[in-house]
């Protein structure tokens, strides 16, 4: 296992899970993470922005075409996503940590 | 007049432009002709609109694909008009044919009219609301087409607006519906009598509602300021700003996925401590772990499901589900931008089986969730590699700490420069071909398969273990009870030895058979019964968790077993394991998928499967459903159908079997043993899937609505699962007919339901014996009619058709507490027939009907 999925898997206490299960649940709480960054970035795109992101999204664009897009077009787009990143991390600690043992 | 317009304008884009050109002159013209205004505001005027005729050709542009787009609403409108007097046509005849197959008791016309009608669906909001709009537009052409680009404009306005109110009123309208049906058509529930389930449920939807008002407020109080309403859901909501009711909501809905979590882990434990089978020894009050997980095991085990099916459910299900409903306060352009970025991102970069990208590596896998879970790319200059600086500020967050305390420096070096890497590569789009090609390399070496360890292999392994030692345990305590029934019935020696050793899942089955003939020698080694008397050891078998209740093989006596014995298992034949799933709704193929989902699971290594799971796997599923007999393209009734709760799955030899719930019986499709598995075609009942295309209206009166026939069967439907697949792009799409079809018992209504419980409860207590039952049930004759016969003395000359009346009116008397009408002067005394109809009412009312049927 590489470095950072390792990290990844030992913050969000995956590692007790089979590596395919740990990576599954990574692909989805990185779309639940998407889905909070995308609520806050797609109003504050210009109309032309949003026409040329539905232009991406309905050529099916490639993830590194859309996260450049987004970079580029959404003011603070690195900051939007560190700050739903950690929201999310300390929402779910709150919530586990008083689950079980 | 206003037809002729529009037709034109459909026909003919460049007729509008004359039309708007003239208008524009007109414009002119009138502003010459307002006498307030100045000459310098008169030339103001006119030179606006010239330069808005000359210089902004887009608008213009616009305003023209408005305008066809106006004409194919109303041309929309009308089609649909059409189609719905079809589908009234339709659903009055459906309606009609049901309400006659009721009172002809023809189960097999309800059942294939409940088919037939399965994928009824709600009418369209918006496409009402446009109607609605379009009829009003049509009304005012003359005066539209004057103020064209204006009337236009609002009338879209208009448009979303009233779409948006008959949304609303809408889904209110369905949700209501539902929350009936789901609750038997009582009360809503008090807080206390909410299951914890339905508690979550509520107060995620109240929390969903505070954050839609609290928006509304604060978009209200800034619409003041120039266009700050649109930057509301871009700007992080800071805690100050959050106001203390929707505060109070977030808390009290995470209480109440706190609580649900705690109760799927309790609920988990008691499971898994539940197969733990214990052997308490009277003489010293000790007791050993004799079947089942180890407390290490169920702790593992516990660690396990926690970190998936708990986080699953209550933090991405529940997250998922929370945005699902604020995504709605979106508008309706970046609503649909939102749909369509989720649904690329779940189904095309992360759904390898839809997936156009070819992930030669898993770079960019790891990349996208790297940023996304960590937000660690946060960190870095743009295009640039971090600094030290950088690294310093990442390591001391609290999102590092998992790292900082198990990495060390030379690691957590290489984490900066992995992660910079994978930044660069999905951030960096200037970068040229080749060297976008080294960074994928690079990236490629990095994330490498084998670079992968083994821990996660052995805990795979380990789980796997688990689950097998939870079924063994299972089985163990089956047989447990049985022989310690057994033993209490005097059989007490029977089989000890086979609990004391352990028992493997094929042993077991040997003795739950021989526990019904418990004659039988059972191959194990014989048991010395004077020997194991003379130890004379009064040992008690309990199970560990709930022990108050739950155990159903506590303080038995078992004599049988030396002190201190932890029996050891026979090694379990890990390549024949036992598979199960059960029948889809989604279809034949849906359920081998998830069949072959699960034996991917069970078999890391496929090779060792045994010879027909292995060809089971190989083959494509669509073509395993045609070789299993359960889709038949050539055929009309080309799907198979089995009753929900029916089974499909591989046993402990290695044959596949479907179970029928209907009739009980298990059908072997695919023979397991030798090198060549043989097939056996299902020959269970098919039907028709294309019957299945009708449309719903709410205003048919539930005793004529098609949702509400009764049968239970679901349909192993391969049209349906093709649909589905369709339907999967997008998770908001409305739900198919296979979703209709397990939903639509919920969908019956009561009176149906207490009707079909009349029908089949005088079915039950007369057969057909019609004569007798239509001279009893509306008889007004003195000893006949229902308060007479309630009270009926039975002896034993009574005759049993009248014994099952008295004793069934009794009944209905003591499950609801009606007493049937006496005679007054005015009315006739309640016949038989209207007090126990009058009863199942009242039964369903109290949601006690299930009491009353026979």
């Amino acid at each position: 296992m590489n470095p950072i999925e390792k990290n990844i898997i030992e913050v969000l206490e995956l590692e007790n899970l089979p590596r395919e299960e740990a990576e599954e649940i990574l692909i989805r709480t990185g779309a639940v993470i998407y889905e909070n960054v995308l609520l806050r970035v797609m109003e504050t795109m210009t109309e032309k922005d949003q026409d040329d992101f539905e232009k991406i999204l309905d050529n099916e664009g490639k993830p590194e075409e859309i996260f450049s897009f987004l970079k580029e077009r959404v003011k603070d787009f690195e900051k939007i996503v560190k700050e739903e990143s950690e929201k999310f991390k300390n929402k779910t600690s709150n919530i586990m940590d008083q689950i079980g043992g | 007049m206003a037809k002729d317009k529009f037709s034109k304008i459909k026909t003919d884009p460049e007729s509008l432009a004359k039309g708007l050109s003239n208008l524009i002159k007109a414009k002119l013209e009138n502003t010459e002709n307002i006498p307030d205004l100045t000459k310098k505001e008169k030339t103001y005027k006119a030179g606006e609109s010239v330069e808005w005729e000359i210089n902004k050709p887009t608008e213009r542009d616009d305003a023209f694909q408005k305008a066809e787009k106006i004409v194919d609403f109303k041309e929309e409108g009308e089609k649909e008009r059409e189609i719905n007097e079809k589908k009234e046509k339709e659903r009055k005849r459906l309606a009609n044919e049901f309400k006659k197959a009721l009172r002809n008791k023809d189960k097999e016309k309800i059942r294939d009219l409940y088919i037939r009608s399965a994928g009824i669906k709600e009418p369209d909001p918006f496409e009402l609301a446009k109607q609605r709009v379009l009829d009003n537009i049509e009304k005012n052409t003359e005066e539209n087409f004057k103020n064209f680009d204006e009337k236009i404009d609002a009338a879209y306005d208009r448009t979303e607006k009233v779409a948006k109110e008959v949304e609303e009123k809408f889904n209110k309208q369905i949700q209501d519906l539902k929350n009936k049906i789901d609750s038997g058509f009582k009360e809503p529930k008090t807080e206390k009598e909410r299951t914890i389930e339905e508690d979550l449920n509520h107060k995620r939807t109240e929390y969903a509602e505070g954050y839609k008002k609290f928006l509304a407020d604060r978009k209200k109080e800034a619409s003041w300021y120039l266009n700050l309403s649109r930057k509301i859901f871009g700007s992080k909501i800071k805690e100050e700003d959050t106001p203390k009711f929707l505060k109070d909501l977030e808390q009290e809905y995470e209480k109440a996925t706190i609580l649900f979590g705690k109760k799927m882990y309790a609920e988990k434990e008691e499971e898994l401590k539940g197969n733990q089978v214990y052997m308490k020894i009277a003489k010293t009050g000790e007791k050993n772990l004799i079947g089942g997980p180890s407390d290490e095991e169920v702790k593992a085990e516990l660690k396990r499901y926690k970190a998936n099916e708990i986080f699953t459910k209550i933090i991405i299900e529940e997250q998922s589900k929370l945005n699902a409903l604020k995504v709605e306060n979106l508008p309706v352009k970046e609503k649909a931008l939102w749909k369509k970025a989720l649904d690329l991102y779940s189904k095309q970069w992360f759904d390898e089986s839809k997936s156009k990208i070819k992930w030669k590596n898993r770079a960019a896998k790891i990349a996208v969730t790297t940023l996304l879970t960590t937000g660690i790319v946060a960190f870095a200059p743009s295009g640039a590699s971090l600094g030290a600086g950088a690294l310093a500020s990442y390591a001391g967050t609290k999102l590092a700490r998992g790292i900082a305390g198990s990495i060390t420096g030379q690691t957590a070096n290489q984490i900066f420069e992995y992660s910079t890497k994978a930044y660069n590569w999905l951030f960096n789009k200037k970068t040229s071909t080749e060297r976008r090609a080294e960074q994928e390399k690079e990236l490629a070496k990095i994330f490498a398969e084998d670079s992968f360890d083994t821990s996660f292999a052995k805990n795979k392994k380990e789980y796997s273990e688990i689950i097998e030692r939870e079924r063994k345990a299972k089985r163990e305590r089956l047989i447990t009870k049985s022989l310690i029934t057994l033993a209490a019935g005097g059989l007490a020696s029977y089989g000890m030895g086979s609990l004391a050793h352990g028992l493997s899942p094929e042993q077991a089955n040997i003795n739950e058979n021989l526990t019904q003939r418990p004659n039988i020698h059972t191959g194990n080694t014989p048991v010395n019964h004077e020997q194991l008397q003379n130890q004379n050891i009064q040992n008690e078998t309990i199970g560990k968790i709930n022990s108050n209740e739950t155990s159903a093989i506590k303080t038995e006596e078992i004599k049988n077993i030396p002190k201190g014995t932890t029996p050891e298992g026979p090694k379990i034949k890990t390549e024949f394991k036992i598979e199960e799933v059960k029948i889809s709704s989604k279809g034949a193929i849906q359920t081998i998928e998830n069949l072959k989902e699960k034996i991917r699971t069970d078999y890391p290594d496929i090779s060792k499967a045994p010879a027909s799971v292995q060809e089971f796997m190989r083959t494509n599923s669509t073509e395993e459903a045609i070789k299993l007999g359960f889709y038949n393209p050539n055929s009309p009734s080309e799907s198979a159908m089995l009753l929900k709760g029916s089974t499909l799955g591989f046993d402990e030899h290695g044959n596949l079997t479907v179970h029928d719930i209907k009739t009980g019986k298990d059908s072997i499709l695919i023979q397991g043993e030798g090198n060549k598995p043989r097939i056996e075609q299902y020959h269970g009942q098919m039907f028709d899937s294309d019957q299945n295309t009708h449309n719903i209206d709410n205003n048919i009166p539930d005793d004529q609505n098609p949702y509400a026939l009764p049968p239970q069967e679901d349909a192993l439907n391969n049209n349906a699962i093709e649909q589905n697949n369709i339907n999967t792009q997008s998770e908001y799409a409305v739900p198919q007919q296979e979703d209709a079809i397990v939903n639509s018992e919920s969908m019956i209504s009561p009176e149906i339901k207490i009707n079909q419980t009349y029908s089949e409860n005088i079915n039950y207590l007369f057969g057909d014996k019609n004569v007798l039952w239509e001279n009893l049930k509306d008889s007004h004759a003195p000893n006949l009619t229902a308060d007479k016969m309630i009270n009926y003395s039975i002896t034993d000359g009574t005759n049993e058709d009248t014994k099952k009346l008295v004793n069934y009116l009794n009944k209905l008397h003591e499950v609801t507490g009606l007493n049937p009408i006496e005679k007054t002067l005015i009315n006739p005394a309640e016949t038989n027939s209207e007090y126990i109809l009058r009863a199942i009412q009242k039964a369903s009312e109290m949601g006690e009907l299930d009491k009353v049927k026979l």
